[in-house]
């Protein structure tokens, strides 16, 4: 389906215009505009004309065609599109009017309700047919509300275009277009049918009939819970198979990192285990050597200490020689050891006296420094303990430093081998692999819990079945019905199998063409998955990723055109300020991939792109990007005498363009040569 | 000595208690001026290196030490009685006292003067206060430093015993 005619009468800024888009021969369309062109009103005229959303009021009835009429003429707003071909391969001509009255100089009023016609004719033919009875429902047959989306693009909306919640009206679009509601309402219906049809059975059969009907009933309400509980489970399995299978390869490609990755962390805790274990002996010894060291710096003086035990020892001082108490009573006696008497007042008594005194002195001295001695044996006794035991611990603490060392140095080791990689994620991935697997593993046994639940409830179904059916089998019309329920069954069976087998064929198709155009420019093992709910995901080994701006735009145009081609979605493209904010590379990038899209294959014949773009977003940049698709470059301009109330259409480039920026540089470089 | 020698005549059944002369001091004293403005410091630096509050004795058995090591004895000019209180030293901690007067004096009769001894004792302690405010001045790591020359004394110590 391609727009081939737009006509525009008093909408806004575009006055009197008809385009034509030259649909037979070009898929691209350039109609291109400054800011304040009549882009914006191009866009509200096929919304209006197309889905009957109306423009702003202010921006609704044409001021220049306000001002040139009387007060109280009427002037009709109309917007008129020829589609060649339409979603029939006919020729169909929407017209939606409105007609204002002039109330004031610058004030008009709605008068009426606005029309809505549509024609068709044979494109062989040219008779016109009839105005189409039922224009509306012709409109939404072909131009679905939902989709508006993927047929009237706002560029600078599209880098949102993900994040808003696009996967309902994706699941109802696809569905609507691919006509598969329909085979899940008749299955519904036929589900209905049958269980009426099984309890007028059953009243035939009386009391008992109707107590097994009863249970039957209950245990066909317990089977659609599991089976849709079944339903989902596999689900999530094939998810996280899918999942599980990226994350296999990777695992498989990195299985030499992943080892490293995992060495790196053990060495990493043992590399923490070792310093805290190093910080805590080294404290340990620092008291210690406080402690100890403090005495042994006053070891130095021990040497003399023992210099002057030996003198003592030497001069009989040590151990103190005798008992000064005992030697004075014999001397009080005037008694000698030797048994001899002492003569008072004599010289020997007075040596004896003096020796008596001196010994005394030296036995207390003698006795002090006996006790020093011990004490300081005790003392350096403990020392050489503490002494050794610092040693020790030194010891254990280079060796602890050794082993430090050696795991710094398999750290490094291992680190060059990884340069570039990240480890930490290699090793969250591996981690998340074994966590997918143990999931799959306990839903693995979910589905095969839930099936056998499933078989034994269908069985149970069946036995109750034959029950009624035995409880009836004399009655004629019972019979008849339980072939009618048979027939429901088969049908309400073969609905469900033609329900998932379209929706699933759509949503692989549509997977594969977004994942094969996608994977043109984002490279680096991404998969394109859409899930049974068209929720559209971007995996990058088996995990949801974040795109950049550029990225979900272009990824955004991939799938509207890839929806166009999977469910026969004929709409044109139709985008205004196409870049919005994209940088220069991602301009290309998407430029080239949407002249790829457009021009490329066989059957692109029918595709339309119609982008309005502004000067700074079309320059001869991109228009060399396009070179190839051969677009048709139209553009709006202001008109010279009423600038600010009317735009004109003419082809190619906006002469005033060429007046400034990139494309003065340009007819500047064709004038030099 | 002499008076003392006349005195333990006259009293010649008290031997051991006349012979020496014990001290009435109740703590031994810091150098006033290098308490103030060195052991505070000082003692930050041991806490940091023991991991809690070193104690008075500690802090004076280390000065002591050092000045030994450097045999070097500072001023120690009235008794204060501000460091370390008698009555928290045990046999062993008088035992270095007087084994450290007895090495300055090589003669073991300085044990039969325990004020003499202590004040050897306490002029080293002194001499090693001022060694340690000068390399806390001096060392880019006092800390470091300190425990390096513990360690030295301890590795010394082990190597000779």
């Amino acid at each position: 389906m391609k727009i081939s005619n737009v006509e525009i009468r008093n909408l806004g800024i575009l006055h009197d215009i008809e385009i034509d888009f030259e649909a037979k021969k070009r898929n691209i369309v350039f109609l291109n505009a400054s800011n304040g062109g009549g882009k914006t009103t191009f866009q509200s005229a096929l919304a209006w004309c197309i889905y009957g959303i109306k423009p702003d009021e202010d921006k609704f009835l044409s001021s220049f065609q306000l001002r040139k009429i009387k007060i109280g003429e009427i002037v009709k707003v109309s917007v008129k599109i020829v589609l060649d071909p339409d979603q029939d391969g006919r020729i169909s001509i929407i017209e939606r009017a409105q007609n204002f009255e002039k109330i004031g100089n610058a004030e008009a009023k709605l008068i009426g309700n606005e029309s809505l016609n549509v024609l068709q004719r044979d494109r062989g033919h040219g008779a016109l047919t009839e105005p189409h009875p039922a224009p509306s429902a012709w409109l939404k047959k072909y131009f679905p509300p939902r989709l508006q989306g993927f047929f009237l693009f706002d560029g600078e909306q599209m880098t949102k275009f993900w994040e808003q919640n696009v996967k309902l009206d994706i699941e109802s679009a696809v569905k609507e277009i691919a006509r598969v509601d329909l085979f899940d309402s008749i299955k519904k219906k036929m589900k209905e049918l049958e269980q009426s049809k099984f309890k007028k059975i059953s009243k035939k059969g009386g009391g008992k009939a109707e107590l097994l009907e009863q249970q039957r009933q209950e245990e066909v309400k317990l089977l659609e819970i599991e089976e849709a509980e079944r339903k989902q489970t596999n689900e999530s399995l094939e998810l996280l198979r899918e999942g599980f299978k990226n994350l296999s390869r990777f695992m498989g490609e990195t299985q030499n990192h992943q080892d490293d990755a995992r060495e790196l962390k053990n060495l990493e805790s043992q590399e923490v285990r070792l310093r805290d274990e190093i910080s805590r002996i080294k404290r340990e010894i620092d008291v210690l050597v406080f402690s100890s060291g403090i005495f042994a710096s006053l070891a130095t003086t021990t040497p003399e200490l023992l210099a002057q035990v030996e003198k003592a020892q030497q001069e009989d001082w040590l151990p103190p020689p005798f008992e000064p108490e005992r030697v004075r009573s014999l001397l009080q006696n005037k008694e000698c050891i030797c048994g001899n008497s002492i003569h008072s007042g004599s010289s020997e008594e007075k040596k004896l006296q003096t020796l008596i005194e001196r010994f005394q002195i030296a036995s207390v001295a003698g006795k002090e420094l006996d006790e020093t001695h011990k004490q300081i044996k005790i003392l350096i006794s403990s020392l050489k303990s503490d002494s050794r035991v610092t040693k020790e611990k030194t010891d254990h603490v280079k060796s602890l430093m050794d082993a430090q060392r050696t795991v710094r140095d398999k750290q490094t080791e291992i680190l060059d081998r990884l340069k570039g990689i990240n480890a930490n994620e290699v090793d969250v991935i591996a981690r998340n692999y074994e966590e997918t697997h143990r999931k799959i593993l306990d839903l693995e046994i979910t589905e095969k819990s839930l099936s056998e639940s499933i078989n034994k409830r269908l069985a149970k179904i069946e036995s109750l079945d034959s029950s009624i059916k035995e409880a009836t089998k004399n009655d004629k019309e019972a019979i008849q019905l339980s072939r009618e329920v048979e027939v429901c069954k088969d049908i309400s069976s073969a609905a469900e199998k033609i329900y998932e087998s379209a929706i699933e064929q759509v949503r692989s198709k549509l997977e594969k063409a977004v994942s094969q155009n996608f994977d043109k420019v984002k490279l680096g093992g991404f998969q394109t998955v859409i899930t049974d709910d068209f929720e559209v995901l971007t995996l990058k080994d088996g995990r949801k990723t974040s795109l950049s701006e550029g990225e979900k735009m272009l990824k955004g145009y991939i799938f509207s055109i890839a929806l166009r081609d999977v469910i026969n979605l004929n709409l044109p493209l139709v985008v205004d300020t196409p870049f919005g904010r994209l940088g220069a590379g991602f301009r290309k990038m998407v430029a080239e991939e949407l002249a790829s899209l457009m021009s490329g294959g066989e059957n692109n014949n029918d595709r339309q792109l119609i982008f309005s773009m502004h000067d700074l977003e079309y320059t001869p940049l991109e228009r060399k990007y396009f070179e190839k698709a051969k677009p048709k470059e139209l553009y709006f301009a202001n008109d010279a005498k009423s600038p600010t109330e009317k735009s004109v259409l003419g082809e190619g480039i906006d002469p005033a363009w060429y007046l400034e920026g990139h494309w003065k540089e340009l007819a500047s470089a064709k004038k030099t040569k | 000595m002499q008076k003392r020698q006349s005195s333990n005549q006259h009293k010649s059944h008290n031997d051991e208690v006349d012979t020496i002369r014990r001290t009435r001091r109740v703590a031994m004293s810091w150098n006033q001026e290098l308490k103030e403005s060195a052991l505070p410091d000082l003692k930050a630096y041991v806490d940091s290196i023991n991991g809690e509050s070193v104690s008075s004795k500690q802090l004076f058995f280390l000065c002591m030490g050092m000045g030994i090591q450097r045999n070097f004895m500072g001023q120690v000019p009235a008794r204060k009685s501000d460091s370390v209180r008698l009555e928290y030293l045990d046999e062993k901690d008088f035992a270095l006292l007087k084994t450290v007067a007895l090495a300055h004096k090589k003669d073991f009769k300085i044990l039969l003067d325990e004020d003499a001894a202590y004040d050897i004792a306490e002029q080293f302690a002194s001499g090693g206060l001022q060694i340690f405010a000068d390399e806390m001045n001096n060392q880019p790591n006092f800390p470091v430093w300190l425990i390096s020359q513990l360690s030295a004394n301890l590795e010394e110590f082990f190597r000779q015993n």
